[in-house]
């Protein structure tokens, strides 16, 4: 085994487990076409939906709502952190605020957008926008609030002006934590994109899994759920993290 | 001695501040209803949200329907999740050897399993608790996991040295030591849980504050959604304010004065 494969073999060991188990519950105990499909039912059911095209339409609807809703968060979110992180006054006027509203949660918002927006792409979109930004708010401000005063100081010393400062001293600082909360940002926002396809039922893999239940092929909404959690492992680990690791080095830091 | 404290500015201003963007928001609210007059179903006045709770029959009913779910399989997840977690981190290997699995299970935990929960259960009580358990389980979990991980070697091998057992070194050693990550873990969890049953019960799957809202929506009895919306924020900021922060001071508060 080479070095470079010996991770990814053991990443698979506890697949392969479950793969077993599942495929032993279903030999042992048979519970019916309807509530569990065999692993190789599955296999032929995603085999399926990629030949007739459903899948790959599918994905790439979700991941088109994801990236914009994402790009937004991003966009307003990280000013909005960069505010209250830098102001006292801004934090104490909005913090409750964005406290509360992060609890009330994107998808509680369902039934009212769908009064006032319609069933419809923007509905999601908003929905996942809402949900991504408090993280990327959050994560940014306690970013901010973490430089260490004393950098600042120093640099203030040797005569930097308040842009320098962000430029050079709070932006460096607190990069990690805001591409930590945009990790976490977008980790939210694609639970609430699938709620919100269930829910708005307007198109992508949420309504794929949810249709394929109202028809009762579990097969197919087992393949769904598969699909789904493998997507994110692909932009956990190849976009999210590379782009975390891309940061910290570059900047000299670790987490 | 005077009766009324002086005044200063700064104070004021630090005082009022948290009520400035609330009392904004509502009377642009008030205000368009007042001006734009929106036609009946699309934006009542704060009073008609208000009254809700008085006029509404079946509020109370479901927000309590809701809570006792979230509760229930809140506590379900925790008596899971913790010890498995405890007993998985204590072992480098075994927490590297799943860690893979465990971030996919945990994107597609809580809400995804909706579909595949409605098959095994059906509509009802079942589904409920089983998507706050599978929701709030992970969050949870990996934190367990990350505190047990984080517990200094140095700490473990002093009490082995003085002959305690594995289980001795879980309970008193390892789970104290990640303390404040699980309670970090079970505050997501909470939120995670909570989210994922408002989804369930606008799927129609379970009843709750979140079908009464659905239900409402079809009966542009707009009032009442709007009602909901702010009850779900209420129920999350309450559960989260009365649970977690008299124990996180009690706990992370304590042991790491600096933040």
């Amino acid at each position: 085994m080479t070095r470079r494969t010996r991770p990814l073999v053991r990443a698979a060991i506890p697949f392969v487990c479950l793969l077993g188990i599942w495929y032993s519950v279903e030999l042992l105990f048979d519970p019916g076409r309807t509530t569990l499909a065999s692993p190789q039912a599955v296999t032929v059911e995603i085999g399926e939906l990629i030949r007739e095209g459903t899948l790959p339409a599918a994905i790439a609807e979700s991941l088109g709502r994801l990236l914009p809703a994402t790009v937004i968060a991003v966009v307003a979110g990280g000013p909005t952190g960069l505010l209250i992180g830098l102001s006292s006054n801004a934090n104490r006027m909005v913090e409750p605020t964005l406290r509360f509203l992060n609890a009330v949660s994107g998808v509680a918002w369902l039934p009212i957008l769908i009064t006032w927006v319609g069933f419809g792409e923007l509905t999601i979109i908003l929905i996942v926008v809402y949900t991504a930004l408090f993280p990327m708010v959050f994560n940014t401000s306690v970013a901010i609030t973490s430089v260490p005063p004393a950098y600042v100081e120093a640099v203030k010393t040797l005569g930097a002006g308040r842009l320098r400062r962000l430029r050079e001293v709070y932006l460096p600082g607190a990069l990690p934590g805001i591409i930590s909360g945009l990790r976490s940002g977008v980790a939210y926002g694609w639970r609430a994109l699938i709620a919100a396809e269930y829910v708005v039922g307007g198109g992508g893999l949420g309504l794929v899994v949810l249709e394929a239940r109202t028809a009762g092929l579990v097969e197919r909404v087992m393949a769904g759920m598969i699909v789904m959690a493998f997507l994110w492992l692909v932009i956990d680990r190849l976009i999210l993290k590379a782009v975390e690791e891309h940061f910290t080095t570059r900047w000299g830091l670790s987490v | 001695m005077r009766f009324w404290p002086r005044l200063r500015p700064r104070r004021v201003l630090w005082a009022v501040l948290p009520f400035v963007l609330p009392i904004l928001l509502t009377s642009v609210w008030v205000a368009y209803v007042q001006l734009a007059s929106p036609p009946p179903g699309i934006l009542p006045g704060p009073i008609a949200v208000l009254r809700v709770p008085l006029t509404e029959a079946d509020y109370w009913s479901s927000v309590s329907a809701s809570i006792d779910r979230l509760l229930m399989g809140f506590i379900l997840a925790a008596v899971t999740a913790i010890p498995v977690g405890i007993a998985v981190g204590m072992s480098q290997r075994v927490s590297e050897v799943l860690d893979p699995l465990v971030t996919s299970m945990s994107a597609l935990s809580g809400v995804a399993w909706i579909p595949l929960a409605l098959a095994w259960f059906g509509p009802g009580e079942k589904l409920g608790l089983f998507i706050i358990w599978n929701a709030a389980f992970f969050p949870i979990f990996i934190s367990t996991v990350l505190g047990a991980r984080l517990t200094p070697a140095r700490y473990r091998q002093a009490v082995t040295l003085l002959g305690a057992s594995r289980r001795e070194i879980a309970t008193s050693v390892v789970l104290p030591a990640a303390a404040p990550n699980i309670v970090g873990g079970l505050r997501t969890g909470l939120s995670f849980g909570w989210r994922a049953l408002v989804t369930a019960e606008l799927i129609g799957a379970a009843a709750g504050i979140g079908q009464l809202m659905i239900v409402a929506r079809e009966f542009v009895m707009t009032n009442v959604v709007i009602a909901g919306v702010l009850t779900i924020g209420v129920i999350g900021i309450s559960m989260d304010r009365l649970l977690f922060v008299p124990i996180e001071r009690r706990t992370v508060g304590r042991w790491r004065p600096d933040r």
